[in-house]
């Protein structure tokens, strides 16, 4: 299995200087590094414990087929893709000119965890590791700190200490199966305006699997390609949910980043929800703008995975209508085997006008972590 | 007043306090008109969403803006909801409410004559201009 940098032809050239990749996964490489992180006694009840760290084995029956991780990135160090922070800065910030990459710890599955305290002390080590193992080593890491959603308060509590920190970006915050909305998370929303820290929204592999687990429309997925592909659906009420429980009215600063499911699929549900908030806005009065106003000023869509459109005029419509000056934000999603490369996806946007391109490779970003 | 086609409805009396009654015209139009406290106000009977009979849309009032979790309920008999999407319309003025929604219900020309509701409406155009449907293009 190769160790080294994959040749690429000259692709500074051809893509932007200044790049902001919004979903990028490190990786702990094993339990014990992880250990070495734990505080106290705590140390002692986790050890022996499996994260599924470094791979989807919750539950064993959600796993990808093959590799989920791209085989060519596994480090010289060993570890899966994406555990070696000196190697990642060589093959993706170094290779293409990446300014700044948005750090979301995957696989974390503390929604899947029966503890709340183990969750929340696991949470800590989390954030503890990246943030000596990761940010310290290139200045262009930033981190979406990670919390339990097990117990708010507690998250909250983390949210309000991490964010001290330097190279501190957003909260990467796992699911249980409640919607965005719901008055469940304010106090993680509090502590997260409080320090102009987005939310990050991303599955995690345990979607769909247990009890209490985030569901899919329908039902549950029998295999991972139904798994993999309803990503978006699992989108969808977030962001309905977001609007019309008023949570952008409680949390005016507050913003939502999508991660890793598409843009695509935003058209219809803008139009659908202006549409019915016309005829329903007297259920939730304080719904005060059109949905589509929320959705822009408070919700970002990453890029990957870059779609296969028949032409390329149908993705320009396609993103049109999604106001990527606003919503888009470029990510690779690095080291996800269906991860996007950079100079793929400017193709893909090369024929829209300079400063819209530059919103979605930077800008948009910029903006909504606003401590980039 | 225009010189539009006078249609002689009905009488004040006919059409209760905070209630509509639709009209159809000779040549095939339609009017609701809207008695609001004993104020009376006449629009072409369309939704301009989709056409349904907008004198079928209950008289209400409806949940003013408010802070999240919050009731304000106001403007009792004011509003009228249209009877297929609910959307709201401000009975009195034929806008909608609280939205920059541009379109709103098409007035028509009313007057009282000697207790008799009178309105005057454009007439039919036979290109089809002026008709329900191409009021609300």
């Amino acid at each position: 299995m190769t160790t080294t940098a994959p040749e690429r032809d000259a692709p500074q050239q051809k893509v932007k200087p200044l790049i902001v990749d919004s979903d990028v996964h490190p990786f702990s490489p094993d339990e014990d590094t992880l250990l070495g992180y734990v505080t106290g006694d705590w140390k002692e009840r986790l050890r022996g414990r499996k994260f599924s760290i470094g791979g989807l084995g919750f539950g064993g029956g959600g796993s990808h087929p093959g590799d989920h991780l791209k085989r060519d990135q596994v480090p010289p160090s060993g570890g899966p893709p994406g555990s070696d922070p000196e190697f990642m800065r060589d093959v993706l910030l170094d290779t293409w000119g990446i300014g700044a990459a948005l750090l979301t710890p995957f696989p974390i599955q503390l929604n899947a965890w029966w503890d709340a305290d183990e969750a929340a002390e696991l949470a800590s080590a989390y954030n503890r590791y990246f943030q000596e193992r990761w940010l310290a080593v290139d200045h262009r890491y930033k981190l979406n700190l990670v919390v339990s959603p097990l117990d708010p308060e507690v998250a909250a509590k983390e949210i309000r200490t991490v964010a001290a920190w330097d190279g501190i970006c957003g909260v990467y915050l796992p699911l249980p199966n409640v919607l965005m909305g719901d008055r469940f998370y304010y106090p993680i929303y509090k502590a997260a305006e409080e320090h102009s820290l987005p939310i990050v929204f991303h599955g995690n592999g345990t979607d769909g699997l247990y009890q209490g687990a985030p569901t899919f429309g329908g039902g549950r997925p029998s295999c991972y390609s139904d798994f993999y592909l309803s990503f978006p659906h699992m989108v969808q009420p977030h962001v309905v949910n977001l609007i019309f429980s008023g949570t952008f009215e409680r949390f005016p600063g507050l913003k939502i980043a999508f991660l890793e499911a598409g843009w695509g699929y935003m058209p219809h549900l803008l139009w659908r929800m202006d549409g019915a908030w016309k005829g329903l806005r007297w259920e939730r009065p304080w719904v005060k703008k059109w949905p589509s106003e929320y959705v822009r000023q408070h919700m970002r869509f990453s890029t990957q995975p870059a779609y296969e459109a028949p032409t390329v005029e149908m993705l320009d419509q396609l993103l049109l209508m999604t106001h990527p000056e606003s919503m888009i934000m470029f990510s690779t999603d690095y080291p996800h085997w269906d991860g996007d490369d950079p100079q793929v996806v400017y193709r893909q946007f090369g024929r829209l006008p300079g400063d819209l391109r530059d919103r979605i490779f930077s800008g948009n970003a910029l903006e909504t972590f606003s401590r980039l | 007043m225009s010189n539009y086609p006078t249609h002689r409805l009905c009488q004040t009396g006919d059409i209760p306090e905070n209630a509509a009654r639709g009209f159809d015209l000779d040549d095939g139009r339609s009017v609701a008109v809207f008695n609001i406290g004993g104020e009376f106000f006449a629009y072409r009977n369309i939704c301009p969403h989709q056409y349904a009979a907008i004198c079928h849309g209950r008289i209400t009032g409806t949940m003013l803006p408010s802070d999240p979790g919050t009731f304000v309920y106001g403007l009792e008999n004011s509003v009228v909801r249209c009877p297929w999407h609910n959307w709201e319309f401000n009975v009195r003025t034929g806008r909608s409410l609280f939205t920059n929604e541009p379109r709103r219900l098409a007035p028509v020309e009313l007057r009282i004559e000697d207790g008799w509701i009178v309105v005057q409406v454009k007439p039919h155009s036979p290109t089809g201009a002026g008709s329900e449907r191409a009021l609300t293009s």
